[in-house]
């Protein structure tokens, strides 16, 4: 069994006599499981109750909160065609937001598809703009710097 | 009642200017956003944004009275120069692989093995400082610097053991401690420290170790109107009212007349409402989409 400084290395490998010795050797090596290959659970969940019509919609994110419900909220609140929208987090000690959208005629699941690539937009604009001034603050202070 | 939302439309409205930037601080201004964006870049850089931190102490040898555990917190917090994007996130779980467990339970339970520490996830460092009496101390001294040696522990002493390729790609001067002159821990002769660290990348939602920033915050643009003119006198009770370099006091027409030059500086303390005769004439407001936004690193 592989192992570095400080790794524990059994002595023996215990093999009942019905497992071959070929899949002990192949478990016995750690797999790197990579981290979010196969999440647990669904990232977004919706919350049961609005069966009847599909422009009203309770979605449930899985380890989000503020940050992004905020943000959501804000930009699916000012939609020409939504009625209602608000988010909320249930209790602070679990990582669960909850995002009511209501809207007149469009279905609820295709304006948050929207507002989601419009906030990825938005923070790609903004991450774009940044780096731009954060080169030219550079350069105009290089300048600065080397004749001053 | 806020515009319908358009992309366009904030793209129009949305600016920033970066007001000053050095090595550990940053001031920049950022225009046309909505608080809650605004607020969810601050979260963001507090809790979202990775850093790499000691994560694990080997303890080999503390005679020190800092006890182990408070030791190794204190350990934790030093702020490490190494740019976590240089580095993958460390696999959770055990490194010690339990094929007893598998054999039994598979199927039942997830087995994520975490790997061994290795070059691409983790920086070795160590701490070996003991502290002796100092025979060539002036006699009759009491200054503690010349009666021992080492009985202060500054992050200094912390050393960088590259593993595998580490030292072809960086130098210790790349990853170690951010500051030399943090102070570890205090001893006296016959104490000894000797411990080895492993940092990895981790972000501040799971510790505040990891945070990148000490602070990240904004403010809103302060805006001041002067609804009358405020000479004489006033005017320069109105100056000391706000913080320097708000208030201007010019000349014209021959006496002293107040003007706001700039309203940036206000720190919003309203100490001009302490004046009856020019309170009611100084409107200080807030400009809605203005924010200047502060980060102080590590």
């Amino acid at each position: 069994m592989s192992g570095s400084a400080g790794t524990l290395s059994l002595p023996f490998v215990y093999r009942p006599s019905h497992v071959s010795k070929a899949v002990i050797l192949k478990m016995a090596t750690p797999r790197a499981v990579p981290a979010d290959s196969t999440p647990a659970e669904p990232l977004i969940v919706t919350l049961t109750g609005d069966e009847d019509n599909e422009t009203d919609r309770t979605f449930v994110f899985a380890n989000e909160g503020h940050t992004l419900g905020n943000a959501l909220r804000s930009i699916v609140a000012r939609y020409p065609d939504v009625l209602f929208c608000g988010y909320t987090v249930p209790h602070p000690a679990e990582a669960k937001m909850n995002l009511r959208i209501q809207a007149f005629q469009t279905p609820a699941l295709d304006i948050l598809k929207r507002a989601l690539t419009d906030l990825s937009q938005v923070c790609d604009h903004v991450k774009k703009t940044f780096t731009e001034r954060v080169a030219e603050f550079k350069q105009s202070n290089g300048e600065a710097m080397e004749m001053g | 009642m806020p515009t319908k939302w358009s992309f366009n439309t904030f793209k129009e409205m949305f600016d920033i200017k970066i007001v000053f930037k050095d090595d550990m601080e940053m001031e920049f201004d950022v225009i046309g956003v909505e608080p809650s964006l605004a607020n969810a870049f601050r979260r963001i850089l507090l809790s979202e944004v990775p850093s790499i931190a000691i994560k694990e102490v080997h303890m080999y040898m503390n005679t020190s009275v800092i006890q182990d555990e408070v030791l190794c917190h204190r350990i934790g917090l030093i702020p490490l120069k190494a740019n976590p994007r240089n580095f993958e996130m460390q696999q959770e779980g055990l490194y010690y692989f339990n094929t007893l467990t598998t054999l039994f339970y598979k199927g039942k339970y997830k087995t994520t093995s975490g790997a061994p520490p290795s070059e691409h996830d983790t920086l070795e460092f160590e701490l070996r400082i003991k502290c002796t009496k100092n025979n060539s101390a002036p006699a009759k001294t009491t200054e503690l610097a010349d009666l021992y040696k080492n009985h202060m522990v500054y992050s200094k002493s912390i050393k960088w053991l590259p593993m595998g390729d580490q030292d072809k790609m960086f130098s210790a001067s790349d990853v170690g401690p951010v500051f030399d002159d943090i102070l570890i821990a205090k001893m006296r002769p016959g104490q000894e420290i000797e411990m080895k660290m492993l940092a990895g990348k981790g972000c501040g939602k799971d510790h505040a170790k990891f945070s990148p920033v000490c602070t990240a915050s904004y403010r809103l643009l302060p805006t001041i109107e002067l609804t009358r003119e405020i000479d004489g006198d006033a005017a320069y009770r109105l100056q000391k009212s706000f913080s320097p370099g708000v208030i201007d006091v010019v000349q014209r027409g021959g006496k002293p007349v107040a003007v706001v030059k700039n309203a940036r500086y206000d720190n919003g303390s309203r100490n001009h409402m302490l004046h009856s005769d020019f309170a009611s004439f100084v409107k200080v407001g807030r400009v809605p989409d203005h924010y200047i936004c502060k980060c102080l690193l590590t």
